[in-house]
């Protein structure tokens, strides 16, 4: 299922990676996602680990105006899923009290993309019937058998 | 469409109590097997 | 790459666990099976197997490594539907009980499914079938060695080279020793192990967290999740259900047990093993979705099962969760190697390179395979490619492709070699296809369909008149005697 890794840069960011003065001499954390597209509303987002403490923080606006801080840890991947339609930005910032907090890596954006709801139904309308069909079968077989 | 709390507990709890009931089950006719000769 | 920057267990816990109960597999497998000499007696447990042990080997067999770990990770990516689906995975059991009482009287001296294939539509079929099959056993004895390797690792810190090779070892060990009544006797015992652990996990998840705050958070973080009408879930509810189906009808892993039951228990045993398996992934799902309400970041979709169950039980959830996953994984390997063993002597060995083998011969034969069957996998297993055990989800369009042709070959005297073939070449590609078109969980579903259209094509076109005791053959030491 993994296969492609698509890292989508939605404008330049350095502006933010040298907002703080602690932070000038960090390199950029690579920050990508599985897909680029998500047509079941999960993704995992992978990052590389840098020498601070970094957040990982989502918002549905590019310029981040509703972001909010999704996952703070050592960990350096996330499970995302459940998501509705729609897309998503992500980046990772510094943690800490610093205020605006120094921005650790590019701007990443995921759409999520359920697949259509007719296409969805049409392929459970083509299971259920092999599914009855077989089922059909086997006990059509099993009764002609015994009698 | 979400499934509501009520239904999912339901759910949950149907599927708990036939676990706990799988293992009795196995071992009763375990029993009743062995005692029949007739394990294997 | 590991996400994840702490294993749970230190790992003289993990050896503890792991030595302790490779004694107890290894000395139960030498204790079943010190006086199985015959053939029979070896790779069929003498065909009497009666229901109590019937019912738990199918059950177990079924419990893979998959079921504890990707039922929570399909409930974690597809929510409720997703858990729902996997538990469609009974169906497969279901379904199978009319054809093993079907198998057992058709076919009372049979060995494996390879059997059926080659009586009822002859040796092109029977060939396209094999290698259907072998590729299958194949992926999923890798994918359970990786599997091992990879959890053993993630729990315990045990590097996984250790971990996969102390697992297949093991299984190769009591299954070489005890033949098929080791595999269905540790298969019982495995089977409680694996409910208990997956009993108290998800208790100990409600006494912690409750019910209700598992859906409100996760309605509240992960919304989709709880959807019904989530299109990619709804998509995968009968992909998966064929999927299984697919798997247990062509695959000689239950063909074999069908031979080995009793007269009479086939039926019984496979529908209540499907009964009591249903509610496993329901359970073992439901545990993810507490990943919101425990507030836990899951780096990666299958490590779920594993980081919930540490965190509401501990060091203890982590015991129990290899235990759980140890016997998983070793309940299905076994019967896999055993399986998969006969298939290879019965229908290589013997059909392809030395039809006069005798019983005696056939009974070495299938312990050279087994070992023959763990280094192989062993050797795929060593380099540690992701990829390989992602094969096994491949198999899905070949597995479902073989549906119509086994269960219509079994009731339908008008089922033909040219409907067979087609089903199986065309069904695979088809859902091959669409597995890289659309994605994984379409895949099953549209190689069986497209199979069943060409099965009933042939019936159509070109109808076949087979007569049913055509499939009775006699057994290898009668064969011997005769010639």
């Amino acid at each position: 299922m993994g296969g492609l890794r698509h890292i989508i840069v939605v404008g330049a960011i350095a502006t933010g990676v040298l907002a703080g003065p602690i932070t000038s001499a960090q390199p950029i954390i690579s920050l990508e996602s599985d897909t680029p597209v998500a047509t079941a509303g999960y993704y995992q987002l992978r990052w590389g680990s840098g020498e601070v403490a970094t957040r990982l923080v989502e918002a549905t606006d590019p310029q981040f105006a509703d972001a909010r801080v999704i996952y703070a840890g050592p960990d350096t991947a996330r499970l995302m899923s459940g998501k509705p339609d729609g897309d998503y930005y992500y980046r990772l910032e510094a943690a800490g009290d610093v205020t605006p907090a120094p921005v650790l890596s590019e701007t990443l954006k995921v759409t999520v993309e359920h697949h259509p709801l007719p296409r969805a139904l049409t392929f459970f309308a083509v299971g259920a019937a092999v599914f009855a069909a077989t089922l059909g079968l086997i006990l059509v077989g099993g009764r002609n058998e015994r009698s | 469409m979400t499934i509501s709390s009520a239904a999912f507990s339901i759910l949950i709890m149907c599927a708990l109590a036939l676990v706990v009931a799988a293992p009795l089950i196995l071992l009763t006719l375990l029993v009743r097997d062995w005692r029949s000769k007739n394990l294997w | 790459m590991n996400a994840v920057n702490s294993a749970i267990l230190d790992a003289s816990t993990g050896w503890l666990v792991l030595a302790g109960f490779s004694v107890l597999w290894i000395f139960l497998g030498w204790y079943w099976g010190r006086n199985s000499d015959e053939l029979d007696d070896y790779v069929l447990a003498g065909r009497r197997v009666g229901m109590a042990l019937g019912t738990a080997t199918a059950m177990a067999t079924w419990v893979t490594s998959n079921t504890t770990m990707a039922a929570p990770q399909i409930a974690l990516q597809m929510g409720v539907w997703g858990m729902l689906g996997y538990s469609l995975g009974a169906v497969g059991l279901l379904m199978f009980a009319p054809l093993a009482a079907r198998i057992r009287r058709l076919m009372p001296g049979g060995y494996t499914s390879g059997d059926f294939v080659r009586l009822r539509y002859g040796k092109t079929a029977w060939r396209v079938f094999l290698l259907i099959s072998l590729c299958y056993s194949l992926g999923w004895l890798v994918s359970m060695g990786m599997a091992g390797g990879v959890l053993i690792n993630a729990l315990t810190g045990i590097p996984y080279h250790y971990g996969m090779t102390v697992i297949l070892v093991i299984c190769v060990g009591y299954t070489l020793l005890g033949g098929f009544r080791a595999v269905i006797g540790t298969d019982f015992i495995q089977a409680l192990l694996i409910l208990s652990g997956l009993l108290l996990i998800a208790f100990l998840a409600i006494d912690k967290v409750g019910i209700d705050a598992i859906h409100a958070a996760a309605l509240e973080e992960r919304p989709e999740l709880m959807n019904l009408l989530m299109p990619a879930a709804i998509m995968f509810l009968f992909n998966n259900l064929l999927f299984g189906v697919g798997e247990i009808f062509h695959s000689n892993v239950w063909w074999s047990r069908a031979f080995s039951f009793r007269e009479g228990v086939g039926k019984k045993a496979y529908l209540l093993a499907g009964v009591l398996w249903a509610p496993i992934p329901i359970v073992a799902g439901f545990v993810a979705l507490a990943v919101p309400a425990l507030d836990l970041n899951v780096p990666a979709a299958d490590m779920v099962g594993p980081m919930v169950a540490a965190k509401v039980l501990g060091t203890t959830g982590a015991v129990l969760v290899l235990i759980m996953v140890f016997s998983a994984l070793s309940s299905s390997l076994d019967s896999l190697l055993a399986a998969t063993s006969i298939l290879v002597v019965e229908d290589i060995y013997r059909r392809h390179l030395k039809p006069d083998a005798s019983s005696a011969q056939l009974r070495r034969a299938t312990g050279w395979i087994i070992v023959g069957l763990g280094v192989l996998t062993w050797l795929l297993c060593a380099p540690r490619i992701t990829t390989l055990a992602e094969l096994l989800y491949f198999t899905g369009a070949f597995v479902a492709s073989t549906i119509w042709p086994i269960a219509a070959g079994l009731f339908l005297r008008n089922a033909s070699t040219m409907g067979a073939i087609a089903g199986m070449v065309l069904g695979s590609a088809a859902g091959l296809y669409s597995y890289f078109a659309i994605g994984f969980y379409v895949a099953a579903l549209v190689g069986a369909a497209v199979s069943l259209v060409c099965v009933v094509l042939g019936m159509l076109l070109q109808p076949a008149n087979f007569e049913w005791v055509n499939l009775s053959e006699s057994r290898p030491e009668k064969e011997g005697q005769a010639a």
